[in-house]
C-alpha cells in the first residue's frame, strides 16, 4: 500500500507527458514512452551503448554524403587512423575511419571510434602528418567522449531516451511494431534530429580548444612531425571565411586564428621534438 | 614517329612531376612553392631556429613574408624588405588563398605540383551544410561499406614500422 502513492505519482507523471506532447530538444519523450521505448540515466551508458550511438550518428553523416569510392584510399586512411588510435588511452575501442564525399571542407567524429574526414579536406592536404593531424583532432572528441557528453549534458537535459543507443532493428523489436516502416521512420526522426544537433551546432568551444591540445599530443607521440598540426590551422586560416566549404566548420568551430593563439603554451613544451611528415606515402595514396 | 615523340613527351612531364615525389621525405612540402604570409607581431628574427637563438633583426607586426622551410616551429624567411632569419610560426599567417578544387586522384598531383589552386572543376561533389543534415536519412550499408574498411591493429603497427612512425614520450607539465 506504502508503494502504490510512489507509483500512481510516477504513472501520473508519464501519462502528462504523453498527453502533453512533451518535446526535449527535438525528442518528443511523451510518444516515446508510449512506445514503450525507456527513458534512462545518463550515467549509466556502457562502451555498447556508445558504439551503437556512434553507429547511429555515423549512418545519418553518411546518409547526407556517402564515402568517397575509392577502397585503397580509404584503406590508407583508416591505418592512419588505426595507428593514432592505437596511442591513445582508448585503443581497444573498434574504429573506424572513413572519407566522407564532400567538397566542403571539414571533419567529423561520432561516439564509439567512428572517424570521418572529407575529401574537401583531403584535398588541402600536402603530407601524411598533415592527415594524421586532421584524425588526431577527431580522435581525442571520441576519447575525451564530448558527443556523448554533449548530448547527456545539453541536447537532452536528463531526459535521456534509449532510442539512441539501440539499432533501428532492436528499436522495432522493443516497440512490438505492428506497422514496421511506421516505427523504423519514428527511430530514424529521433537519430537524425540527435544527430543534426551535434553536428549542425557543434560541441563546446572549450572542447575544441582541448581536442586540439591533446591532438597535437597524440600526433607527437605517434612519431608524426607535431608542427604539421599548426601547418594545417595556417593552410585553413589562410582560406577565406566567405568561401561556403568552410560554411559549418566555421559555425561550429573557433576560427583557426584563435585555435593558433590557443596552441602557444603547448607548442612551447614541445618545441624540440621532431617526427615524421611522411610527403611520399600521402602523395602516391591520394594520386593512386 | 609523332606518337613517339607525344609519349616522351609524357614521359618526361610525369618524371618531372614525380621528382618533387622522390625529395628527403622529411624536407618540407613548402619547397615545390614558396609560401607567402605576413607577420602579426613585431618580434626579433632568430639567427637559429631555437628558443635560445641569438637574435636577429627586428621585423615589424604586417610585414610581407615569403617562406623559405620549416624546421620544426621555425619557418626560415625572407621579408619584401630584405630581412631573414627563423620566425615562430605561430607568429605568422599565410597569405589569402583560395583552397584547391578539384577531385582526389592523378589530377591532385599535378595541381599539387604546379599550382596552389586549381581552377574551378565542376565534379559534381557537393557540399555539406546543416539544411543537408536536416534532410539526410542514415544509410547502414553506406556504414557497413565503412566496416569493410577497417583495419586490425597489426596492419597498423606495420604501416607504422614502414613509414618509421615510433611510439614516442610526450613528456609536458600542466599549469598549476
Amino acid at each position: 500500500m506504502k508503494l502504490l502513492f510512489p507509483i500512481l505519482l510516477v504513472c501520473c507523471a508519464l501519462m502528462a507527458c504523453q498527453s502533453t506532447g512533451l518535446k526535449i530538444g527535438s525528442f518528443d519523450v511523451g510518444k516515446l514512452i508510449d512506445h514503450g521505448v525507456k527513458v534512462f540515466d545518463a550515467n549509466n551508458i556502457d562502451q555498447n551503448q556508445e558504439i551503437q550511438l556512434g553507429q547511429n550518428m555515423s549512418a545519418v553523416l553518411l546518409g547526407t554524403r556517402p564515402l568517397y569510392q575509392d577502397q585503397a584510399l580509404n584503406l590508407y586512411v583508416n591505418k592512419v587512423g588505426m595507428w593514432l588510435a592505437s596511442n591513445s588511452t582508448r585503443a581497444d575501442l573498434p574504429w573506424h575511419f572513413g572519407i566522407i564525399n564532400s567538397s566542403s571542407i571539414n571533419a567529423f567524429a561520432a561516439p564509439g571510434g567512428y572517424v570521418f574526414i572529407t575529401s574537401g579536406m583531403l584535398r588541402q592536404l600536402e603530407n601524411e602528418a598533415q592527415l594524421a593531424a586532421v584524425l588526431a583532432h577527431e580522435i581525442i572528441h571520441v576519447v575525451q567522449q564530448h558527443h556523448l557528453n554533449a548530448i547527456k549534458e545539453h541536447a537532452l537535459r536528463g531526459a535521456l531516451t534509449e532510442t539512441l543507443f539501440i539499432s533501428a532493428d532492436a528499436y522495432q523489436g522493443n516497440t512490438q511494431a505492428s506497422n514496421k516502416q511506421k516505427q523504423y521512420s519514428q527511430w530514424a526522426k529521433q537519430i537524425t534530429g540527435a544527430a543534426q544537433d551535434l553536428y549542425a551546432k557543434g560541441l563546446d568551444r572549450d572542447d575544441e580548444f582541448q581536442a586540439d591540445k591533446l591532438g597535437l599530443r597524440l600526433l607527437a607521440r605517434s612519431g608524426y612531425d607535431p608542427f604539421a598540426y599548426i601547418d594545417n590551422l595556417q593552410v585553413l586560416a589562410a582560406i577565406s571565411a566567405d568561401d561556403s566549404s568552410l560554411a559549418l566548420l566555421y559555425k561550429t568551430h573557433p576560427t583557426p586564428s584563435s585555435r593558433l593563439q590557443s596552441l602557444s603554451t603547448e607548442i612551447d613544451k614541445i618545441s624540440s621534438m621532431e617526427g615524421k611528415l611522411l610527403t611520399n606515402r600521402f602523395t602516391q595514396a591520394i594520386t593512386n | 614517329m609523332a606518337k613517339y615523340c607525344l609519349s616522351v613527351l609524357i614521359t618526361v612531364l610525369v618524371l618531372s612531376q614525380f621528382s618533387w615525389a622522390t625529395e628527403k621525405d622529411n624536407a618540407s612540402p613548402l619547397k615545390k612553392k614558396l609560401k607567402t604570409g605576413f607577420t602579426i607581431k613585431k618580434t626579433h628574427l632568430l639567427i637559429y631556429p631555437k628558443n635560445q637563438s641569438e637574435l636577429g633583426e627586428l621585423i615589424e607586426e604586417n610585414s610581407n613574408i615569403t617562406i623559405l622551410s620549416r624546421k620544426r616551429a621555425w619557418y626560415n624567411i625572407s621579408s619584401t624588405n630584405d630581412l631573414s632569419g627563423w620566425i615562430n610560426m605561430l607568429n605568422v599567417r599565410f597569405s589569402a588563398t583560395k583552397k584547391r578544387e578539384g577531385d582526389l586522384g592523378i589530377g591532385a598531383l599535378f595541381s599539387s605540383v604546379t599550382k596552389d589552386t586549381l581552377p574551378t572543376v565542376s565534379t559534381g561533389v557537393r557540399g555539406f551544410d546543416d539544411a543537408d543534415l536536416a534532410n539526410a536519412q542514415a544509410d547502414f550499408q553506406q556504414v557497413e561499406l565503412l566496416s569493410s574498411y577497417s583495419v586490425s591493429l597489426t596492419q597498423a603497427k606495420e604501416f607504422a614500422e614502414q613509414g618509421q612512425l615510433k611510439t614516442k614520450a610526450v613528456n609536458v607539465k600542466e599549469a598549476e
